[in-house]
């Protein structure tokens, strides 16, 4: 516990009112209260001087305080007269004290400056454990993301305010439309068959976590992340394996993601607006050698010719369909406003806020046929929250959070997608479209979302040391999406419409319960609780072909129609005891056991019990510790948690199909397996953190290692036996291990500047153990599931064609060989200096997942008015294939093959190396030969902020505050492909990775105001 | 206090009870719609359904045979962007490309086999005589028949049943044979097809299992039986593989390969040149601005696109018996007899049935070849050279030249042809099985992978 820069200063013009209030009352009690006064103040964020609503400002020795209100003033009452010391307190923040003296009848003024700490150990933490626990007694790592830290950021999304942000976490942004979703991971793939994305839950209801519907034309698909307002956040808790997701159970062995949203104090109504104008627009796209000035034709369609191209480039020839700007990208205009208001009373307040925004993509849609402007790329949303508490009873409390979302987004046809912009464009006159590639864009590409969710928060302590703990809320989720080809469409002459809808819901029940006492001198925290979890997906999905006319459509517009119907339930639930031993407040022990059940398992399989057991060790409070150094905690945790199987892998089924023209059917379905159970992940980690130096510099490590027994692996049943197709089976074993530190030091701290850099470094390797009977499993080009192999001479001395290794180089004959989860596996040639034609060995490159991230961030503050935020993030160790560059070597138009498609087309073929022909020649090159390290850093995001002087703003103006910033602004990479971060796939839960047509990441720049009145 | 404690207790039993009867009482239970359950398919009513699923499930896996052979074999050039037929164009196909097509024609085989196990047992059901059961023959031969011609080799593991679930029990896993295995299966399989399909008065099931025992004798070289079959089916017939635009699954792959997309071309190859014109190759040249066609080339951006126009529309069947295939077997047996007049005849009733004008040879028998654009020889009018440019024409885009340039061991295999990139040496081998040239797909690599019988080091390989 520090006292960090407590200020004395004479109390400001907008606190009088409340001193004398304070007074009036002071005076008024005097009789009663004659030897008492009062404390009063502000609470602040020290780095932008903020009001922290919601601190809670106490004198513990008197059992007496106050939650500051929803400005951050708070005002203490009939303090006995003498010298005390008053704690102010806030999740996230560090605890600040100051020693204040109170005369009778006095009225002191006390303000409190209060920092975001990543590590406090007096902080509460309430994810992954029972119930709300204080850091120093948690044995595993936690990540808290503070809203102060992302306030003055450029997000946009949660995904934002990650990126970054979360150490162990891969938060890969894909492509570049806008609405398109970003991937999330934590500690890289521990599952072979099933999802590696975290749990997600919004202020303890458990939300959607995986992707919407996914657009096979545009190749993308929303993220119900996207749809969380980042400005109702008030912090995000992250805990990331199987020891900390224990009391999760069953599903949680990828993490969890806890976001909780602001909630209202007493106090008169507190309004805040912010305004953002902005544009995203795009570079030069393409390799860097590509001495064309098109962009791949992207840039520039409208190419007539230079210095180096007279008259034209023949493999980017003017594009007749090009738009009148000469560019098939534009800069996308976006805007958003932002309103929000909290205030109440003693037992009962309220944060309600509304959001409306529209986002422009970069894509120029231009004209079509008729003359008539195209719908844009982009996306209009409008979110609504709600959150209410209220005190019924002193030991009770109530809380009602609740919000609606809707999100309305137009995609253009993009990625793997014969009808795609980029495939077409890139490909330049070897396209499907005769080089009008505007053609491609009057298809109408639309997905809305509409978001619900809701929660009832009941917290009741009916005695000291007794708390429990009521959760239950829904999240409900609308996506429609649709697809229509006009009549006349040149691709599909007739036109064809699809719809999709599906609804997805899911419920939370949630119990905990904990007894805190005191057993043989030990302090005891047994809790023990119970979670039901109902996730319901219902939707139809519909096709219409072959229209007779023009005009709007329906489905029923088709002459041919089909329809689709997806229903499922599923049912997961279970219970835990957790038993939290403490000594001295500086030992803690935890025991923990969850059973789960699950609608997935096997009727023969029963239950799954998952242990946990983690200490935490303050080493620094023991006498013995040198002093001076600051604070250090040791910990080490253990714990298991699982999958679930897919809901009917347990079952022999088959489905209905239609044969004959239309008649009734059957064929197999699933094979089933009785006695299928989830896999399970067992994980240990150890690993200290702290801070020292005055708490100027804070540190934190970790070691973990993972492994999955029992992985549920998708085996082929013996195809001549018939029943083909997989059946999952628990026979895999998968390890995934690696380290995580980072670094947040204080460089200065006065009142003139903070500065404060972070770094921070995470790595996740994950190795195939064993597949049991199978070698591997692909999983989607060229990316497999690789069993361990011996080594042999063939392998070991394979050609290493461009000096970044592949796995296996140099191994020892009969040892074994591991492969990471997945690996690139494909063709690499093996002569490459040899003038010949190119020989070819299978090599498995590497793992196409990011093996370590690392962040490095800055933010600096002037007079805690100007601040400057930075945040970058590089990812590497993984490799990825370019599609785009092999498919365009395959048509000779991929610009670094310019000079051997030149020797081809002179009949010089003979004259070329095998390695020049294996990248270009288009008769021989192959797919691994495009494939490369992926290593890159993304300058992530930049932010300069500046809170007006008071003087400068109206009177009824508490504060305001001018920001300008930037995203996504310079990369750095070697890979030769589009963009090292672009999947084909959008957020799809898949685990292959590769670039295949995608816009990639857009940047944006924002001007952004805010009031406070 | 002691209340209060154990009332807290109390409320963690409960938690815990709730949750652990939940699980014995159904709250875990699966909903499980649009799923049918393996038990609840034995009733005479469902019978019906199952053999209507043996014709889909045939369907489903024979257009894409039907797709990827009419590459591998050069009746059609791959000119499109996908990975694999990026590979097939060049002659690569190894056990990994080899998993779909094997999992199609065993599930083709498995369901119709099993499936009639399954009839024989349903209570209330009228197994002898029955049409349904006569359905359920003739697709069980004929996926074997389809299972010989395309494989180098076959494999038959017993069926995995209500009694052996899979995972954890054993079935009788089956060892590698040679494809002639799977034509001899066929025989007793197609032979009681024409037994109940004659008893329920099914002549077009009699009349296509006549001719599928015809193709498979051909596969077993029993010219004798081939002919006795053949001869008893009209030039007309035709029993084809159902396609519909009625559903997504009932849709002929190769119409959405050519007409959907640019996958394949006509260009280059026999059909494109020898055969302009000819109706049993129809095609048109995207090329030409007056053919509408959205784009004038492939996939690839380049080959120029001869669409396909022989199944036009999602609904068109494709042939697997026809009459003109038995006359052309007819012809191929005069042939061996060294009768070349009897020939020309039967090829001549079969081009007849086309509308096509009667051939006449050079008066030689000579021996097959081979071309440079697509496998038969364009002009020749040796007896064998026009036997083998008539099949080709008469059975393109069917999935059966794979089979006619293994059992003739064609010159075309050597390669070099202008379909097939120059820098590609050999056509679709199963190079392993050294010897002979054995063309046709290998054993799957899923196969190799969970048979222990499968010698993998000699069976299986990857290109």
């Amino acid at each position: 516990m520090s006292v960090t820069r407590v200020s004395r200063a004479v109390a400001r013009t907008a606190i009088r009112p409340l001193i004398a209030a304070a007074v009036v009352l002071a005076a008024v009690q005097a009789p009663a209260h004659a030897q008492t006064g009062t404390i009063t103040g502000v609470v602040r964020n020290a780095t932008n001087g903020q009001p922290i609503a919601g601190a809670q400002v106490s004198i513990p020795e008197l059992n007496l305080g106050i939650q500051a209100n929803n400005v951050g003033r708070y005002l203490l009452q009939n303090v006995p007269a003498g010298t005390h010391t008053v704690q102010v307190r806030f999740i996230g923040y560090g605890t600040v004290t100051a020693e204040v003296e109170v005369s009778a009848d006095g009225a002191v003024v006390q303000d409190f400056e209060v920092r975001s700490e990543t590590i406090s150990l007096e902080g509460l933490v309430v994810t992954g454990t029972a119930g709300a626990a204080r850091r120093r007694e948690i044995g595993n790592s936690v990540t808290q993301i503070n809203s102060d830290v992302f306030e003055s950021a450029p997000v946009s999304s949660v995904a934002d305010i990650m990126q970054g942000r979360t150490l162990g976490g891969t938060v890969l942004t894909n492509g570049g439309q806008v609405g398109a979703g970003s991937t999330f991971k934590l500690r890289g793939n521990n599952s072979v068959s099933f999802s590696n994305v975290p749990l997600v839950y919004l202020d303890g209801v458990r939300v959607r976590e995986r992707g919407l519907i996914h657009s096979d034309e545009a190749n993308q698909q929303t993220n119900p992340f996207d749809d969380i307002n980042p400005a109702d956040i008030e912090r995000i808790e992250v805990i990331k394996g199987a020891a900390a997701t224990t009391l999760y159970g069953t599903e949680a062995a990828g993490g969890v993601i806890q976001i909780f949203t602001k909630r209202g104090v007493a106090g008169a109504p507190a309004w805040s607006l912010t305004v953002d104008q902005g544009i995203n627009n795009l570079g030069h796209i393409g390799p860097a050698a590509d001495v064309n000035p098109t962009g791949l034709g992207l840039n520039n369609c409208d190419f007539t010719g230079d210095a180096n191209f007279s008259g034209g480039d023949s493999q980017f020839p003017a594009d007749p369909s090009c738009p009148a700007s000469g560019s098939w990208l534009k800069t996308g205009r976006t805007q958003s406003y932002n309103l929000s208001v909290r205030g109440g009373a003693e037992r009962m307040n309220y944060f309600v806020s509304a959001k409306w925004g529209e986002q422009g993509g970069v894509f120029d849609t231009g004209f079509d046929s008729d003359g008539i402007k195209r719908p844009e790329q982009g996306q209009e949303s409008w979110n609504l929250r709600g959150n209410f508490a209220f005190a019924p009873a002193e030991d009770l409390d109530v809380r009602f959070n609740t919000f609606y979302a809707h999100r309305n987004v137009t995609w253009v046809p993009d990625g793997n997608n014969a009808e795609g912009l980029l495939l077409n464009v890139f490909r330049g006159g070897r396209d499907y479209t005769n080089d009008e590639d505007g053609k491609l864009l009057d298809m109408d590409i639309t997905n809305i979302n509409d978001r619900f969710t809701s929660g009832m928060n009941l917290i009741w302590t009916p005695m000291e040391g007794m708390q429990h703990r009521l959760n239950a809320g829904i999240d409900w989720t609308r996506n429609e999406y649709f697809e229509e080809r006009p009549w006349g469409y040149f691709y599909v002459q007739l036109g064809n419409r699809e719809t999709d809808e599906r609804t997805y819901r899911k419920l939370t029940l949630d119990y905990a319960g904990s007894w805190t006492s005191e057993i043989l001198g030990l302090s005891s925290r047994f809790s023990l609780g119970g979670q039901l979890y109902n996730d319901f997906i219902t939707g139809t999905n519909g096709f219409g072909d072959d229209f007779a006319g023009p005009g709007e459509k329906v489905l029923q517009s088709g002459a041919i129609t089909e329809a689709f119907e997806v229903n499922s339930t599923v049912t997961s639930g279970g219970f835990f005891f957790e038993e939290v031993l403490g000594a001295g407040d500086r030992f803690f022990l935890t025991l923990g056991l969850r059973v789960d059940g699950h609608s997935a398992f096997g009727k023969d399989f029963g239950l799954q019990s998952y242990p946990k057991a983690s200490f935490s060790y303050v080493v620094s409070d023991e006498a013995f510790f040198p002093e001076g150094f600051g604070m250090l905690k040791l910990r080490g945790a253990f714990g298991s948690s699982g999958k679930a199987p897919g809901l009917f892998d347990a079952a022999r089924t088959w489905a209905s199909v239609a044969g004959d023209n239309g008649r009734p059917g059957v064929t197999p379905d699933n094979l089933g397996n009785p006695t299928l159970g989830p896999e399970r992940s067992t994980e240990y980690e150890a690993g200290f953190e702290g801070s020292t130096l005055n708490d100027r510099v804070a540190f934190e490590y970790q070691y973990f290692y993972q492994s999955t027994s029992d992985a549920l692996i998708p085996v082929t049943q013996i195809p001549s036996g018939g029943f083909v197709g997989d059946q999952f089976e628990n026979v895999g074993l998968v390890s995934n291990r690696g380290h995580e530190v980072f670094v947040n030091v204080n460089l200065l701290s006065s009142d003139a500047l903070i500065w404060d850099v972070g770094a921070g470094l995470a790595t996740a390797n994950s190795r195939v153990e064993d597949l049991g009977v199978l070698d591997n499993i692909p999983v989607g080009w060229r990316n497999y599931v690789q069993a361990p192999l011996e080594c042999t001479e063939e392998l070991s001395n394979g050609a290493d064609f461009d000096g970044n290794g592949f796995i296996g180089q140099g191994c020892t004959p009969g040892e074994l060989v591991y492969f990471p989860l997945p690996a690139f596996c494909h063709d690499r040639v093996q002569n490459p200096d040899e003038v010949a034609a190119p020989r070819y060995a299978t090599q498995c490159l590497g793992s196409t997942t990011p093996t370590h991230t690392y962040n490095l961030n800055t933010t600096m503050t002037l007079g805690q008015r100007l601040t400057l935020d930075v945040v970058g993030e590089g990812m590497g160790g993984h490799w990825l294939s370019s599609g785009t560059a092999y498919q365009n070597a395959r048509r000779s138009v991929w610009p670094t093959c310019r000079d051997v498609n030149q020797a081809i087309s002179d009949g010089r073929r003979d004259q070329l190396t095998a390695g020049e022909r294996a990248l270009c020649d288009p008769s021989v090159t192959r797919y691994g030969m495009w494939t490369q390290p992926a290593d890159f850093f993304k300058l992530r995001s930049v932010s300069l902020s500046y809170r007006l002087p008071q003087e400068w703003i109206p009177g009824r103006f508490r504060s305001a505050t001018l920001r300008l910033q930037g995203r996504n602004l310079l990369t750095f990479t070697d890979y030769e492909g589009v963009d090292p971060e672009a999947f084909e796939d959008g957020s799809a839960d898949v685990l292959f990775r590769q670039e295949y047509y995608n816009l990639p990441p857009f940047r944006s720049f924002v001007l952004s105001a805010r009031v406070d009145f | 206090m002691k209340t209060i404690k154990n009332r807290f207790f109390m409320l963690g039993a409960l938690v815990g009870a709730f949750a652990v009867t939940g699980c014995d009482e159904g709250l875990f239970d699966v909903k499980n719609p649009g799923r049918i359950l393996d038990e609840d398919l034995n009733t005479a009513a469902g019978v019906a359904s199952l053999v209507t699923g043996m014709s889909s499930d045939f369907s489903a896996s024979y257009d894409n045979l039907a797709f990827t052979t009419a590459i591998l074999s050069d009746e059609i050039v791959g000119s499109g962007s996908y990975f694999s037929t990026g590979r097939y164009r060049r002659g690569l196909f190894d056990s990994e490309d080899a998993n779909g097509f094997w999992a199609g024609v065993q599930r083709a085989r498995w369901v119709a086999e099993a499936g009639l196990l399954r009839m024989k047992e349903i209570e209330g059901y009228q197994f002898d005589g029955n049409i349904q059961t006569a359905r359920a023959y003739l697709f069980a031969g004929l996926a074997n028949r389809w299972f010989g011609e395309n494989f180098c080799k076959t494999v038959f593991s017993a069926p995995y049943t209500e009694e052996v679930p899979g995972p954890g029990g054993e079935i009788d896993t089956g060892v590698e044979m040679d494809r002639e295995a799977a034509f001899e299966r066929a025989v007793p399989l197609l032979e009681a097809a024409i037994q109940h399909g004659g008893a329920a008065g099914a002549t077009d099931i009699v009349n296509a299992a006549r001719g599928g025992l015809a193709q498979v004798y051909v596969g077993l070289g029993d010219a004798t039986n081939a002919l006795a079959n053949a001869s008893m089916v009209p030039t007309d017939f035709v029993f084809a593989a159902a396609y519909s635009s009625n559903s997504g699954r009932e849709e002929s792959i190769i119409w959405n390969e050519t007409h959907g997309r640019h996958e394949i071309s006509a260009w280059m190859t026999l059909a494109g040149t020898y055969g302009a014109g000819d109706p049993r190759t129809p095609w048109t040249d995207c090329s030409d601005e007056a053919s509408n066609c959205p784009s004038g080339n492939g996939a690839d951006g380049q080959t120029i696109h001869y669409r396909q126009e022989k199944y036009p529309t999602r609904d068109d069947d494709i042939p697997l018996v026809k009459g003109t295939e038995m006359r052309l077997i007819e012809a191929e047996a005069a042939l061996n007899n060294g009768d070349l007049a009897g020939a020309m005849a039967k090829i001549n009733e079969a081009r007849g049935h086309y509308g096509l004008d009667a051939l006449e040879s050079d008066g030689t028998i000579g021996s097959i070849t081979g071309g440079e654009g697509g496998g038969a020889h364009p002009t020749s009018m040796s007896g064998w050279d026009i036997l083998d440019r008539e099949r080709h024409l008469t059975l393109w885009l069917e999935g059966r030249r794979l089979w006619d340039m293994q059992r003739w061991d064609h010159p075309h295999l050597n390669g070099g042809g202008v379909v097939y990139e120059a820098t590609v040496d050999r056509r679709v081998t199963c190079d392993v099985l050294g010897g002979p040239r054995h063309i046709g797909m290998p054993i799957a690599l899923d196969e190799c992978q969970v048979n222990e019988n499968i010698d993998t080091q000699t069976r299986c390989f990857s290109k």
